[in-house]
Protein backbone atom coordinates (compact mmCIF):
# COMPACT_ATOMS: atom_id res chain seq x y z
CA UNK A 1 0.00 0.00 0.00
CA UNK A 2 0.73 3.51 -0.34
CA UNK A 3 2.38 5.82 2.29
CA UNK A 4 0.35 8.65 3.99
CA UNK A 5 0.06 11.39 1.15
CA UNK A 6 -2.62 10.08 -0.45
CA UNK A 7 -4.96 11.77 -2.93
CA UNK A 8 -8.57 11.38 -2.74
CA UNK A 9 -8.93 11.46 -6.25
CA UNK A 10 -11.01 8.86 -8.46
CA UNK A 11 -8.25 9.14 -10.87
CA UNK A 12 -4.96 7.37 -9.57
CA UNK A 13 -3.65 6.04 -6.51
CA UNK A 14 -0.49 6.71 -5.50
CA UNK A 15 1.18 2.89 -4.97
CA UNK A 16 4.31 2.34 -5.22
CA UNK A 17 5.73 5.21 -6.45
CA UNK A 18 3.48 4.82 -9.68
CA UNK A 19 0.02 6.47 -10.21
CA UNK A 20 -2.49 3.92 -11.27
CA UNK A 21 -6.17 4.57 -11.80
CA UNK A 22 -8.12 2.26 -9.47
CA UNK A 23 -9.30 0.09 -11.86
CA UNK A 24 -5.62 -0.91 -12.97
CA UNK A 25 -4.49 -1.67 -9.47
CA UNK A 26 -7.67 -4.28 -8.43
CA UNK A 27 -6.73 -5.48 -11.93
CA UNK A 28 -2.98 -6.02 -10.39
CA UNK A 29 -4.56 -7.12 -7.12
CA UNK A 30 -6.74 -9.75 -8.83
CA UNK A 31 -4.15 -10.97 -11.02
CA UNK A 32 -1.46 -11.78 -7.73
CA UNK A 33 -4.86 -13.75 -5.78
CA UNK A 34 -4.84 -16.11 -8.96
CA UNK A 35 -1.29 -16.49 -9.33
CA UNK A 36 -0.90 -17.47 -5.64
CA UNK A 37 -4.16 -19.71 -6.03
CA UNK A 38 -2.78 -21.45 -9.06
CA UNK A 39 0.55 -21.87 -7.06
CA UNK A 40 -1.22 -23.37 -4.11
CA UNK A 41 -2.66 -25.73 -6.36
CA UNK A 42 0.66 -26.53 -8.13
CA UNK A 43 2.23 -27.71 -4.83
CA UNK A 44 -0.46 -29.94 -4.04
CA UNK A 45 -0.14 -31.52 -7.57
CA UNK A 46 3.84 -31.58 -7.15
CA UNK A 47 3.42 -34.17 -4.22
CA UNK A 48 2.35 -36.73 -6.42
CA UNK A 49 5.08 -35.75 -9.34
CA UNK A 50 7.56 -38.05 -7.05
CA UNK A 51 10.45 -36.81 -8.25
CA UNK A 52 13.54 -38.84 -7.91
CA UNK A 53 15.75 -36.88 -5.11
CA UNK A 54 13.44 -36.38 -1.87
CA UNK A 55 15.23 -33.08 -1.05
CA UNK A 56 14.32 -31.68 -4.51
CA UNK A 57 10.63 -32.30 -4.02
CA UNK A 58 10.90 -30.58 -0.45
CA UNK A 59 12.84 -27.86 -2.30
CA UNK A 60 10.04 -27.72 -4.98
CA UNK A 61 7.35 -27.70 -2.89
CA UNK A 62 8.80 -24.67 -0.96
CA UNK A 63 9.74 -22.79 -4.06
CA UNK A 64 5.77 -22.26 -5.03
CA UNK A 65 5.07 -20.39 -1.26
CA UNK A 66 8.55 -18.41 -1.45
CA UNK A 67 6.96 -17.31 -4.96
CA UNK A 68 3.57 -16.59 -3.95
CA UNK A 69 4.43 -14.91 -0.60
CA UNK A 70 7.22 -12.75 -2.81
CA UNK A 71 4.21 -11.25 -4.87
CA UNK A 72 1.86 -10.54 -1.23
CA UNK A 73 5.07 -8.82 -0.21
CA UNK A 74 6.32 -6.53 -3.43
CA UNK A 75 2.53 -6.06 -4.50
CA UNK A 76 -0.12 -6.08 -1.45
CA UNK A 77 2.40 -4.81 0.98
CA UNK A 78 4.26 -2.74 -1.57
CA UNK A 79 7.77 -3.14 -0.52
CA UNK A 80 8.83 -2.37 -3.60
CA UNK A 81 8.84 0.95 -2.78
CA UNK A 82 12.33 1.94 -1.75
CA UNK A 83 12.13 3.07 1.76
CA UNK A 84 14.54 2.62 4.30
CA UNK A 85 12.33 0.93 6.94
CA UNK A 86 11.99 -1.41 4.33
CA UNK A 87 15.76 -2.21 3.91
CA UNK A 88 15.66 -2.88 7.48
CA UNK A 89 12.90 -5.44 7.57
CA UNK A 90 15.33 -7.31 4.80
CA UNK A 91 17.46 -7.78 8.35
CA UNK A 92 14.79 -10.33 8.85
CA UNK A 93 15.92 -12.22 5.85
CA UNK A 94 18.93 -14.11 7.63
CA UNK A 95 18.16 -14.26 10.51
CA UNK A 96 15.21 -16.39 8.72
CA UNK A 97 17.91 -18.48 6.96
CA UNK A 98 19.69 -18.98 9.94
CA UNK A 99 16.88 -19.97 12.04
CA UNK A 100 15.75 -22.75 9.14
CA UNK A 101 19.83 -23.68 8.45
CA UNK A 102 20.98 -23.66 11.94
CA UNK A 103 18.74 -27.00 12.81
CA UNK A 104 19.47 -28.12 9.30
CA UNK A 105 23.65 -27.97 10.11
CA UNK A 106 22.77 -29.67 13.48
CA UNK A 107 21.17 -32.29 12.42
CA UNK A 108 23.67 -33.32 9.76
CA UNK A 109 26.24 -33.01 12.08
CA UNK A 110 25.22 -35.98 14.62
CA UNK A 111 28.07 -37.88 15.98
CA UNK A 112 29.04 -41.15 13.43
CA UNK A 113 26.90 -44.10 14.55
CA UNK A 114 23.92 -41.92 16.03
CA UNK A 115 20.52 -43.07 15.95
CA UNK A 116 17.63 -41.65 17.04
CA UNK A 117 15.87 -42.89 19.78
CA UNK A 118 12.58 -44.80 19.17
CA UNK A 119 11.76 -45.57 22.62
CA UNK A 120 8.10 -44.45 23.17
CA UNK A 121 5.88 -44.27 25.97
CA UNK A 122 2.25 -44.43 25.67
CA UNK B 1 -1.67 18.33 21.78
CA UNK B 2 -2.06 16.85 18.28
CA UNK B 3 -0.39 13.28 17.78
CA UNK B 4 2.37 13.99 14.95
CA UNK B 5 3.14 12.04 11.70
CA UNK B 6 -0.51 10.09 11.63
CA UNK B 7 -1.39 11.12 8.21
CA UNK B 8 1.80 12.84 6.78
CA UNK B 9 4.81 11.30 6.55
CA UNK B 10 8.03 11.63 9.15
CA UNK B 11 10.39 12.91 6.98
CA UNK B 12 13.38 10.62 7.95
CA UNK B 13 11.35 7.56 7.30
CA UNK B 14 9.28 8.70 4.74
CA UNK B 15 6.31 6.43 6.45
CA UNK B 16 3.32 7.83 8.74
CA UNK B 17 3.74 6.29 12.63
CA UNK B 18 1.24 3.94 12.90
CA UNK B 19 2.81 2.22 9.33
CA UNK B 20 6.27 2.34 11.38
CA UNK B 21 4.61 0.74 13.84
CA UNK B 22 2.83 -2.06 11.89
CA UNK B 23 6.12 -2.83 10.51
CA UNK B 24 8.15 -3.21 13.69
CA UNK B 25 5.14 -5.65 15.09
CA UNK B 26 5.66 -7.74 11.86
CA UNK B 27 9.30 -7.95 12.35
CA UNK B 28 8.59 -9.09 15.50
CA UNK B 29 6.09 -11.74 14.36
CA UNK B 30 8.31 -12.67 12.24
CA UNK B 31 10.77 -13.97 14.69
CA UNK B 32 8.15 -15.22 16.64
CA UNK B 33 6.99 -17.68 13.70
CA UNK B 34 10.45 -18.10 12.47
CA UNK B 35 11.65 -19.81 16.40
CA UNK B 36 8.67 -22.03 15.21
CA UNK B 37 9.05 -23.17 11.67
CA UNK B 38 12.66 -23.55 12.96
CA UNK B 39 11.72 -25.75 15.82
CA UNK B 40 9.31 -27.68 13.72
CA UNK B 41 12.10 -28.38 11.23
CA UNK B 42 14.23 -29.60 13.78
CA UNK B 43 11.69 -32.22 15.01
CA UNK B 44 10.73 -32.99 11.18
CA UNK B 45 14.17 -33.76 10.30
CA UNK B 46 15.28 -35.32 13.75
CA UNK B 47 12.17 -37.95 13.65
CA UNK B 48 13.79 -41.46 12.83
CA UNK B 49 12.68 -43.20 9.26
CA UNK B 50 9.88 -45.87 9.85
CA UNK B 51 5.65 -45.41 9.32
CA UNK B 52 3.28 -43.88 11.48
CA UNK B 53 1.71 -45.93 14.05
CA UNK B 54 4.09 -48.66 13.64
CA UNK B 55 7.09 -46.48 15.20
CA UNK B 56 5.33 -44.14 17.20
CA UNK B 57 8.23 -41.64 17.04
CA UNK B 58 7.85 -41.65 12.91
CA UNK B 59 6.49 -38.68 11.51
CA UNK B 60 2.91 -39.29 10.34
CA UNK B 61 1.93 -37.84 6.69
CA UNK B 62 -1.60 -37.99 5.39
CA UNK B 63 -3.60 -37.14 8.13
CA UNK B 64 -4.05 -33.70 7.22
CA UNK B 65 -7.12 -33.29 4.54
CA UNK B 66 -5.63 -32.02 1.37
CA UNK B 67 -8.13 -30.53 -0.68
CA UNK B 68 -9.95 -29.06 2.30
CA UNK B 69 -6.57 -27.19 3.41
CA UNK B 70 -6.14 -26.57 -0.49
CA UNK B 71 -9.59 -24.96 -0.27
CA UNK B 72 -8.88 -22.81 2.83
CA UNK B 73 -5.72 -21.60 1.13
CA UNK B 74 -7.98 -19.86 -1.71
CA UNK B 75 -10.17 -18.62 0.74
CA UNK B 76 -7.12 -16.61 2.71
CA UNK B 77 -5.44 -15.52 -0.60
CA UNK B 78 -8.92 -14.12 -1.73
CA UNK B 79 -9.58 -12.33 1.60
CA UNK B 80 -5.77 -10.89 1.17
CA UNK B 81 -7.24 -9.43 -2.63
CA UNK B 82 -10.59 -8.27 -0.85
CA UNK B 83 -9.05 -6.25 1.66
CA UNK B 84 -6.53 -4.28 -1.21
CA UNK B 85 -10.33 -3.91 -3.26
CA UNK B 86 -11.59 -1.89 0.24
CA UNK B 87 -8.25 0.00 0.65
CA UNK B 88 -8.54 0.91 -2.89
CA UNK B 89 -12.19 1.94 -2.68
CA UNK B 90 -11.85 4.34 0.22
CA UNK B 91 -8.59 5.54 -2.08
CA UNK B 92 -11.75 6.76 -4.56
CA UNK B 93 -13.64 8.07 -2.10
CA UNK B 94 -16.54 4.82 -2.15
CA UNK B 95 -16.95 4.03 1.12
CA UNK B 96 -20.27 1.94 0.82
CA UNK B 97 -17.73 -0.28 -1.44
CA UNK B 98 -15.07 -0.17 1.12
CA UNK B 99 -17.55 -2.08 3.28
CA UNK B 100 -18.64 -4.48 0.62
CA UNK B 101 -15.59 -5.49 0.01
CA UNK B 102 -14.40 -5.10 3.78
CA UNK B 103 -17.81 -7.80 4.06
CA UNK B 104 -16.49 -10.16 2.23
CA UNK B 105 -12.77 -10.05 3.79
CA UNK B 106 -14.59 -10.69 7.12
CA UNK B 107 -17.01 -13.44 5.75
CA UNK B 108 -13.74 -14.83 4.55
CA UNK B 109 -11.80 -15.06 7.80
CA UNK B 110 -15.02 -16.81 9.15
CA UNK B 111 -14.97 -19.28 6.99
CA UNK B 112 -11.36 -20.01 7.12
CA UNK B 113 -12.23 -20.29 10.83
CA UNK B 114 -15.08 -22.58 10.60
CA UNK B 115 -13.51 -24.89 8.21
CA UNK B 116 -10.52 -25.15 10.85
CA UNK B 117 -13.00 -25.93 13.55
CA UNK B 118 -14.06 -28.73 11.25
CA UNK B 119 -10.59 -30.47 10.70
CA UNK B 120 -9.99 -29.74 14.38
CA UNK B 121 -12.66 -31.41 15.35
CA UNK B 122 -12.49 -34.37 12.93
CA UNK B 123 -9.08 -34.70 14.62
CA UNK B 124 -10.29 -34.71 18.04
CA UNK B 125 -12.86 -37.78 17.11
CA UNK B 126 -9.73 -39.55 15.06
CA UNK B 127 -7.48 -41.71 17.10
CA UNK B 128 -5.06 -43.86 17.10
CA UNK B 129 -5.25 -47.29 18.98
CA UNK B 130 -2.31 -49.59 20.01
CA UNK B 131 -2.91 -53.06 20.83
CA UNK B 132 -1.40 -55.50 23.30
CA UNK B 133 0.00 -57.33 20.49
CA UNK B 134 2.04 -54.54 19.32
CA UNK B 135 0.18 -53.29 16.42
CA UNK B 136 -1.16 -49.97 15.91
CA UNK B 137 -3.99 -48.62 13.69
CA UNK B 138 -5.85 -45.24 13.50
CA UNK B 139 -9.27 -44.47 13.08
CA UNK B 140 -12.98 -43.12 14.39
CA UNK B 141 -14.58 -44.86 17.01
CA UNK B 142 -18.36 -45.53 16.42
CA UNK B 143 -20.62 -45.40 19.73
CA UNK B 144 -24.23 -45.79 19.44
CA UNK B 145 -24.20 -43.85 16.07
CA UNK B 146 -21.43 -41.02 16.80
CA UNK B 147 -17.79 -40.32 17.36
CA UNK B 148 -16.97 -39.55 20.53
CA UNK B 149 -13.97 -36.55 21.13
CA UNK B 150 -11.37 -36.93 23.79
CA UNK B 151 -11.71 -40.47 24.88
CA UNK B 152 -8.74 -42.67 26.42
CA UNK B 153 -8.31 -46.12 27.26
CA UNK B 154 -9.07 -44.71 31.06
CA UNK B 155 -12.51 -43.58 29.68
CA UNK B 156 -12.94 -47.40 28.13
CA UNK B 157 -12.85 -48.45 31.62
CA UNK B 158 -14.93 -46.11 33.32
CA UNK B 159 -17.83 -46.80 30.81
CA UNK B 160 -17.12 -50.40 31.34
CA UNK B 161 -17.43 -51.36 27.46
CA UNK B 162 -16.08 -54.82 26.33
CA UNK B 163 -15.73 -53.85 22.99
CA UNK B 164 -15.52 -50.86 20.66
CA UNK B 165 -16.75 -50.39 16.75
CA UNK B 166 -13.95 -49.16 14.84
CA UNK B 167 -13.68 -47.13 11.67
CA UNK B 168 -10.12 -48.01 10.75
CA UNK B 169 -8.69 -45.68 8.25
CA UNK B 170 -6.92 -47.64 5.21
CA UNK B 171 -3.38 -45.70 4.45
CA UNK B 172 -4.50 -45.30 0.84
CA UNK B 173 -3.52 -41.54 0.47
CA UNK B 174 -0.43 -41.15 0.16
CA UNK B 175 1.54 -41.94 3.12
CA UNK B 176 5.11 -41.60 3.31
CA UNK B 177 7.02 -44.52 4.99
CA UNK B 178 10.24 -42.95 3.89
CA UNK B 179 11.01 -39.36 3.06
CA UNK B 180 9.05 -37.82 0.52
CA UNK B 181 7.92 -41.34 -1.59
CA UNK B 182 4.34 -42.63 -1.15
CA UNK B 183 3.00 -46.05 -1.53
CA UNK B 184 -0.14 -47.37 -2.16
CA UNK B 185 -1.76 -50.26 -0.30
CA UNK B 186 -4.30 -52.72 -1.56
CA UNK B 187 -7.67 -51.37 -1.33
CA UNK B 188 -11.30 -51.77 -3.06
CA UNK B 189 -11.65 -49.08 -5.52
CA UNK B 190 -13.54 -46.01 -3.37
CA UNK B 191 -12.98 -47.87 0.33
CA UNK B 192 -10.99 -45.53 2.70
CA UNK B 193 -12.21 -46.97 6.12
CA UNK B 194 -12.77 -50.07 7.23
CA UNK B 195 -15.25 -50.61 10.41
CA UNK B 196 -13.84 -53.70 12.62
CA UNK B 197 -15.43 -54.76 16.60
CA UNK B 198 -12.15 -54.17 19.04
CA UNK B 199 -11.99 -55.73 22.32
CA UNK B 200 -11.44 -53.62 25.26
CA UNK B 201 -9.80 -55.92 26.66
CA UNK B 202 -7.33 -56.28 23.39
CA UNK B 203 -6.60 -52.36 24.20
CA UNK B 204 -3.18 -51.14 25.28
CA UNK B 205 -4.13 -47.66 24.48
CA UNK B 206 -6.35 -45.07 22.84
CA UNK B 207 -5.11 -41.94 22.11
CA UNK B 208 -7.58 -39.03 19.75
CA UNK B 209 -5.25 -36.58 17.61
CA UNK B 210 -4.53 -33.73 20.46
CA UNK B 211 -0.79 -32.19 21.20
CA UNK B 212 -0.48 -34.59 23.96
CA UNK B 213 -0.25 -37.98 21.49
CA UNK B 214 3.10 -36.79 19.60
CA UNK B 215 5.00 -34.33 18.39
CA UNK B 216 3.49 -33.55 14.92
CA UNK B 217 0.33 -33.18 16.57
CA UNK B 218 1.88 -30.66 19.05
CA UNK B 219 3.76 -28.86 16.46
CA UNK B 220 0.29 -28.72 14.03
CA UNK B 221 -2.11 -27.19 16.62
CA UNK B 222 0.50 -24.82 18.22
CA UNK B 223 1.35 -23.44 14.73
CA UNK B 224 -2.61 -23.55 13.08
CA UNK B 225 -3.75 -22.21 16.59
CA UNK B 226 -1.66 -19.53 16.69
CA UNK B 227 -2.43 -18.88 13.34
CA UNK B 228 -6.12 -18.93 14.25
CA UNK B 229 -5.67 -16.65 16.98
CA UNK B 230 -4.04 -13.91 14.62
CA UNK B 231 -7.06 -14.64 12.24
CA UNK B 232 -9.54 -13.63 14.88
CA UNK B 233 -7.94 -10.82 16.05
CA UNK B 234 -7.57 -9.89 12.30
CA UNK B 235 -11.72 -10.72 12.41
CA UNK B 236 -12.20 -8.03 15.23
CA UNK B 237 -9.95 -5.30 14.20
CA UNK B 238 -11.07 -5.62 10.90
CA UNK B 239 -14.75 -5.90 11.99
CA UNK B 240 -14.14 -2.69 14.37
CA UNK B 241 -13.16 -0.55 11.68
CA UNK B 242 -15.66 -1.19 9.11
CA UNK B 243 -19.03 -1.55 11.40
CA UNK B 244 -18.04 0.71 14.50
CA UNK B 245 -15.11 2.53 13.85
CA UNK B 246 -16.27 4.04 10.21
CA UNK B 247 -17.76 7.72 11.48
CA UNK B 248 -14.07 8.49 11.37
CA UNK B 249 -14.35 8.22 7.97
CA UNK B 250 -16.28 11.42 7.83
CA UNK B 251 -13.93 13.56 10.14
CA UNK B 252 -10.65 11.90 9.30
CA UNK B 253 -11.09 10.22 5.73
CA UNK B 254 -6.86 10.07 5.14
CA UNK B 255 -6.39 8.70 8.94
CA UNK B 256 -9.23 5.93 8.83
CA UNK B 257 -7.52 5.36 5.25
CA UNK B 258 -4.24 4.72 6.78
CA UNK B 259 -5.72 2.79 9.16
CA UNK B 260 -7.26 0.49 7.14
CA UNK B 261 -4.05 0.40 5.00
CA UNK B 262 -2.14 -1.38 8.49
CA UNK B 263 -4.96 -3.74 9.49
CA UNK B 264 -4.34 -4.80 5.52
CA UNK B 265 -0.83 -4.68 6.25
CA UNK B 266 -1.10 -6.85 8.87
CA UNK B 267 -3.95 -9.59 7.23
CA UNK B 268 -0.82 -9.79 4.50
CA UNK B 269 0.93 -11.31 6.63
CA UNK B 270 -1.34 -14.07 8.07
CA UNK B 271 -1.90 -14.98 4.73
CA UNK B 272 2.10 -15.27 3.88
CA UNK B 273 2.45 -17.33 7.19
CA UNK B 274 -0.27 -19.81 6.12
CA UNK B 275 0.96 -19.61 2.42
CA UNK B 276 3.99 -21.63 4.24
CA UNK B 277 2.19 -23.74 6.88
CA UNK B 278 -0.31 -25.19 4.13
CA UNK B 279 2.83 -27.37 2.39
CA UNK B 280 4.60 -27.71 5.45
CA UNK B 281 1.75 -29.51 7.39
CA UNK B 282 -0.43 -30.91 5.19
CA UNK B 283 2.16 -32.09 2.26
CA UNK B 284 5.65 -32.74 3.70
Amino acid sequence: MSDATHTHTSETVAVSGHHRTPGEERKVYFTVAVTQIVCAVLTVLARYWQLDSTALTIAFALLLPCISASLVACYLMHMLERKAVYMSMALTIPFFIAMIALPLWSDGNRPKGYHHATHYVP
Amino acid sequence: MEIPYTVKPRPDTGLYNAKIGIWLFLASEVMLFGALFSAYILLRVGAPDGFWPDVPTAWPHGLLNVPLGTFNTAVLITSSMTVMMAWTALKENNFAKFRKFMTVTLLCAVLFLCIKGYEYNDKFTHYVIRLKDGSALTGHLEINGSSPRFWTEDTLAAKKLESVEVLQDIPTVLRYPSGFKHEEVAHEPGEHHIKREIKTADIQSLRPFVPATGTFFAVYFTMTFLHALHIIGGVLVMGYMTFVGGGMWKTEPERYTNRIESVGLFWHFVDLVWIFLFPVMYLL
